[in-house]
Parts: C-alpha cells; structure tokens; sequence
C-alpha cells in the first residue's frame, strides 16, 4: 500500500478486481440473503479463510486456485471474512461484510494501522514481536486524512434527523478510541461487550480484530471530525494530521 | 467570532442565572516542575492575565440546561488557539477545529457558547495541531451540574454526598521542547512534525507520577456515597483497579447515564472517554486506587500512579432489627406496620430509594407507613432516635396499589 507520504508498505488486499486494491472493499447483504462468494487466490502461497462468526469453519484456498464460501444473512449487523493466520488480518487478508435490513444508509470504517519494517518482515515470512509494536501510520479503510474524505465508504454524509449506520472494525494490532465531534451515537453492536450495547456515547474504544455498530441520528447539520484520540494516530509518517481522522458531513 | 483585544479588559462576572460566561486566557509560557526536579516548558489555560497558566487548565462549572460563554484570549506569543469542548457536541461553529470554525489568533479574543444540555463530565482542549498543544497542556475538565441538586448525577439519577474529579495524561519531556513546542503551521490544515511519543511521567489532576508514587488521596466517611468523575485527556489507556470494599459502580459515560449500572472491580477508561463511578463503602479501610497507564499499541502498562483511599469511621447505622424494631409485612404492598421497643425515643421515620433518593419523611409516629403510591421495588426505612441515631431495615415493595 502507499502511505501518504508515498511509503510503501507491503500488504495483502481481498478486492473485487483481480488487481490489488489498497481501498477496502465491502460486501452489504440484506437480512436473509444467501452469499455464494468465490475466492480466487493470486498469491504464490496457499490461505485459508472463515467469516469471524463461524472460526472453525475454514476454507483452502490454494495458490492460483479458487474456493467458494457461503454466508447466510441470519442477524442484522457486521461480520468479516479473514485469512485464518494470526497476522494475516494485520497484512490485509480481511473483507468486511454488512447485514441489513435495508431501511438505513450505512458506511464502513475499516481502521488500522501499520509499522513498515514489521510489514516487510511479516512480507517474507519472518516473524516479529508485536510486544514491541510502534505503527507509523494510521488509516480508515486504507487511507489517511485527508484522502479519507475522498472516500465515499467512510465518508459519512446525510441530512438532519436521518438515521444512519456506522460499521466499524479494527483490522490492526492496536486499540483505537474513536471521538466524535458534534454527536452522541449509539452502540448496536459490540463484539467486546456485548453490555456496551445501548449505551450513548462520543468516544469508542475498538480493541484489535473487534467490530462495532454504531447509529448516529444528527441533530444538526455541520461538519464534525471523528479521529483516533490517541493523538499519536492522528499522524501519519510523523506528520499531524495525515493520519486516521475524517468528518462527518451533515446537510 | 473573533475580536481584537482593545486597551482595557473588561472584568468577567461569572453569574450565578442562566447565562453564564467565563473567561479563559491562552499562554505558551508555563512552566511545570516534575518529580525529578527539571522543569519543563507548558502551555495552558489561565482564569486571569495575572495567572500562571496550569495544567491541567482550570475546571468549568455549569448546570444543566445553562447557557455558557466562554471568552478566550489568546495572549501566547505567537501561535494560534482553539477550544474544543468535548463530548458536548456543540455546533461546527464553536466546535474549535481550525478549519471547521475559527482560530483565535495571538492578542485576539474569541467566544465560544453553548448550552448544557446533559449533566455530566467533559473535557475542553486546544485542537490547533492537537497531538502537540494538548501534550503541552492545553486542557481542562468541565463539568455539568443538575440542575436542581448539585450532589445528584442526573434528574432522577444517584444521590451522592462527595465527589471527586480525576483526569488523567502523560508527559514526554521531549515534547516540551521549543523545537516542537515552536513548530509554525499554515491557517488552514495547520500540519505539524510530531516525534515518537515516549512519556516518562503519568498525571492524575496534573501531579505526575514515576510508577507506584501515590500522587493523589480521597477521603470520606463510611456510608457516605462517593461519586468519581474520571477523564482521560492522554494518549495511553487507563486501567483503574478499585479495591472491594469501595463496592464501585459504574453509572454513566460520557455524560450518558449507563442503561444499568455495573458493579465492578476494574475499569478501563481510554483517551478521550469520560466515565462516572459510584463508591459506597460500608465499612472503614485504607487501601488505594491503583491506576495503570497502558500503550495503546501493545496494552503494556508503561506506568502506574495509586490513589490512597481512606475510609474513616464505620457505618454508624445498626439496623433496626438490632435494637428491636420490627416491620410487617415484608415483603408487601406498601401497607406498612412497625413496632418501636419503648426504651426507645423514634423521633421521625425516613425512606429513601434504592439510588439514595429521599423519597419520604414524617415526625409523625403511628405505627404504620403508606408507601402504596410509590413504585414497587427496594427501598431503605431509617428510623432516628431523639439522639440523631438511625437505624435502618429495607424493605421490598412487591405490588403497586
């Protein structure tokens, strides 16, 4: 991927083209709908995969082959298809999925962060200490302030009073504290805690690999930032503020 | 709205009505000593020209439902300012993100306004360059009061008898120096080179700590109920560890009532969050808050700071089974009858909620209470001897009338 500073830093993606594709993709079901996903593998490396709800059910997918996975829609909320080793989430190998029920708009944040030499390590094979982690950059669905806000999945947009959906997931090593400005939003969903959900708040902290759901109503129109409150985050490559920060833009 | 600062400044009156306005001043030239005796360079918030910025910034007071103003001059030698009031979700305009609102400029003063709406705990912080100002010290704590009793949570929340405030950050003195402090930025996306961040010290309310130093202490009385205010301004999380015979609660977040509140031991309040704890300790006790301050990135405690929390005296409340008093029936519908031994002297009868809420009084003795038009559920009765001693038995109300 290239990082706003025009870094690279090697990493996996799971896209619709047959081209790698730094932006995330999302795949949105309707509450019911049946997925026949097929997935064909252009590393020279076999994977596997499983959806995060079901991790005993794993796919072979070999190298220059394909598989087919199925998913039925049976809840409303957020999942996510992953490579089943333990940093392939961290290097890319994750694809998010939505479950609606159709009435809302929705966006995705897909958050996390990178340290290029643990990437170019973890690249080759080697392994490296996460005990020792330190990220330099900081995304939203693979791209940092102010690229984020060219970004139609993450971008959130709407008008006063409209109930919108927010699905995030932290496909990263670290903990992120999502602040919001402007507004209060709801958890719908929390794969931490499942206590956490009902409960109105401006900031969201998101463990790795955890997914939360979130319903914001606004009250008023605006343009209101949602960053990373670690404000180390907020930076990419060491400058402020090219990294995990965006804005909400309410008509 | 900016405005240039003219020759003499006008006094601020912090009125006591419904509009209220508070003046704050800007400055880059605070200074804080730390435990090992160097003194860094800070800047801050001050209530007065003649005042040393401090950090943390001085805390806001406000009730609930209140309109407030806040002046803000900007008297800092060169850089620009902002406040953010966060968590109250104010309007883009006075949200204090440079290039959402405005800037307010050295030797120019600004007003930020908005109404409380909900009681609760909130931060204000610069967000000019934030990862740097904030480290600086570029912030405070604000607080929204009922509106109607100061030492309730909420309308119709937990009544509380103390409360105390506890907002977290970290220093790296790195930070602290003029190469970093100084960085120009441009108007409108006001970039910045920021370093690694590695803090040496772990702040509770500005006293900072170099692992295991108790940097602060809490004092109540037993039976009295306690409500923590906890706030996390830095770039680490907090771990508290509550000791069990506080019997913490977690009530609210945010400024948001919980939809229940937890019991718990252990709590984890990340950068940004705000969290409201309940303490009720029944008996007394000396033991302490331990507070670890972990990396986001790995969740290794990179420091630890303790509160000593002393419990003086015991509950002080026998119950009413103790000294004879009996209560009948209980369970019940809210009928209630009670028979006082006559060696003692009951002078008036108190009930209270299950959140501590005084929801019935009476210096009239009868042998019998209607609780009938109250809700069904826990309440506590206190029956007070002409000594001002009480005793107290609870009662469950299982039926409405």
């Amino acid at each position: 991927m290239v990082c706003i500073d025009s870094s690279f830093i090697p990493s996996y993606s799971i896209s619709f083209s047959d081209a790698y594709s730094q932006q995330q993709e999302l795949i949105r079901l309707i509450h019911g709908d049946t997925l026949e996903l097929t997935i064909y593998n252009q590393d020279s490396m076999d994977h596997s995969f499983f959806w995060r709800s079901k991790p005993s059910m794993s796919t072979l997918v070999a190298s220059g082959g394909n598989a087919s996975i199925q998913y039925i829609g049976t809840f409303s909320g957020g999942d996510y298809l992953r490579g089943n080793k333990s940093n392939d989430v961290y290097m890319g190998l994750i694809l998010p999925l939505f479950i609606s029920n159709g009435s809302k708009s929705s966006f995705l944040w897909d958050i996390h962060e990178k340290n290029k030499t643990f990437s170019e390590e973890l690249i080759q094979g080697n392994s490296v200490d996460f005990a020792n982690y330190d990220p330099d950059y900081f995304f939203i669905n693979g791209q940092a302030n102010p690229q984020t806000l060219n970004d139609s999945l993450s971008r959130v947009t709407g008008n006063t009073g409209d109930s919108i959906l927010i699905y995030i997931v932290n496909s990263g090593k670290s903990v992120h504290s999502l602040h919001f400005h402007g507004y209060h939003l709801e958890i719908l969903q929390s794969s931490f805690n499942n206590s956490d959900i009902g409960r109105s708040k401006d900031t969201f902290p998101l463990r790795a690999g955890e997914i939360m759901l979130l319903l914001l109503v606004p009250d008023k129109p605006g343009e209101y930032p949602v960053h990373d409150h670690n404000l180390i985050a907020v930076s990419g490559g060491g400058i402020y503020p090219n990294g995990m920060f965006t804005t909400l833009l309410i008509q | 709205m900016r405005i240039l600062l003219v020759l003499f400044l006008s006094l601020f009156v912090l009125a006591s009505d419904a509009q209220s306005k508070v003046l704050l001043i800007g400055r880059n030239l605070g200074t804080k000593t730390l435990p090992d005796s160097n003194t860094i360079r800070t800047f801050g918030f001050a209530k007065g020209l003649n005042d040393n910025p401090s950090v943390p910034g001085p805390t806001l007071h406000v009730r609930e439902g209140d309109s407030l103003t806040i002046d803000f001059w900007n008297i800092s030698q060169g850089a620009g300012h902002t406040i953010h009031l966060h968590g109250l979700d104010v309007d883009q305009a006075n949200d204090g993100v440079p290039h959402l609102s405005y800037t307010v400029e050295h030797m120019e003063h600004g007003y930020y306004k908005f109404k409380a709406p909900h009681p609760g705990t909130y931060l204000y912080h610069c967000h000019v360059i934030s990862s740097i100002h904030v480290q600086a010290g570029m912030y405070g704590m604000l607080i929204v009061h009922t509106k109607s009793d100061s030492l309730k949570t909420w309308e119709g929340g937990y009544r509380f008898d103390k409360e105390f405030a506890l907002l977290t950050s970290e220093i790296d003195t790195f930070w602290h120096q003029d190469t970093v402090l100084n960085q120009g930025h441009d108007h409108m996306i006001h970039t910045a080179v920021i370093p690694k961040f590695n803090p040496q010290f772990f702040l509770v309310n500005g006293h900072a700590s170099r692992n295991e130093r108790e940097v602060d202490s809490i004092h109540f009385k037993a039976g009295e109920k306690v409500f923590l205010r906890l706030a996390n301004i830095g770039n680490l999380a907090n771990k508290y560890h509550f000791p069990s015979f506080l019997n913490a609660q977690i009530v609210s977040s945010d400024g948001r009532a919980l939809p229940s509140a937890e019991m718990t031991n252990e709590l984890w309040v990340f950068p940004g969050e705000r969290y409201g704890v309940l303490l009720d300790a029944t008996l007394q006790g000396k033991d302490s808050i331990q507070l670890g301050f972990h990396n986001m990135n790995t969740l290794k405690e990179e420091g630890r700071a303790s509160l000593l929390t002393h419990v003086q005296g015991s509950l002080g409340i026998r119950t009413a089974e103790d000294v004879g008093i009996a209560v009948f029936p209980n369970p019940g519908n809210g009928h209630i009858f009670y028979s006082i031994p006559a060696s003692l002297s009951i002078q008036g009868v108190q009930v209270y909620s299950n959140k501590g809420e005084l929801v019935f009084e009476t210096n009239a003795i009868t042998g019998s209470l209607n609780l009938g038009l109250f809700p069904k559920g826990l309440y506590h009765i206190q029956f007070i001897d002409e000594d001002g001693h009480s005793y107290s038995m609870t009662y469950l109300k299982i039926d409405q009338q």
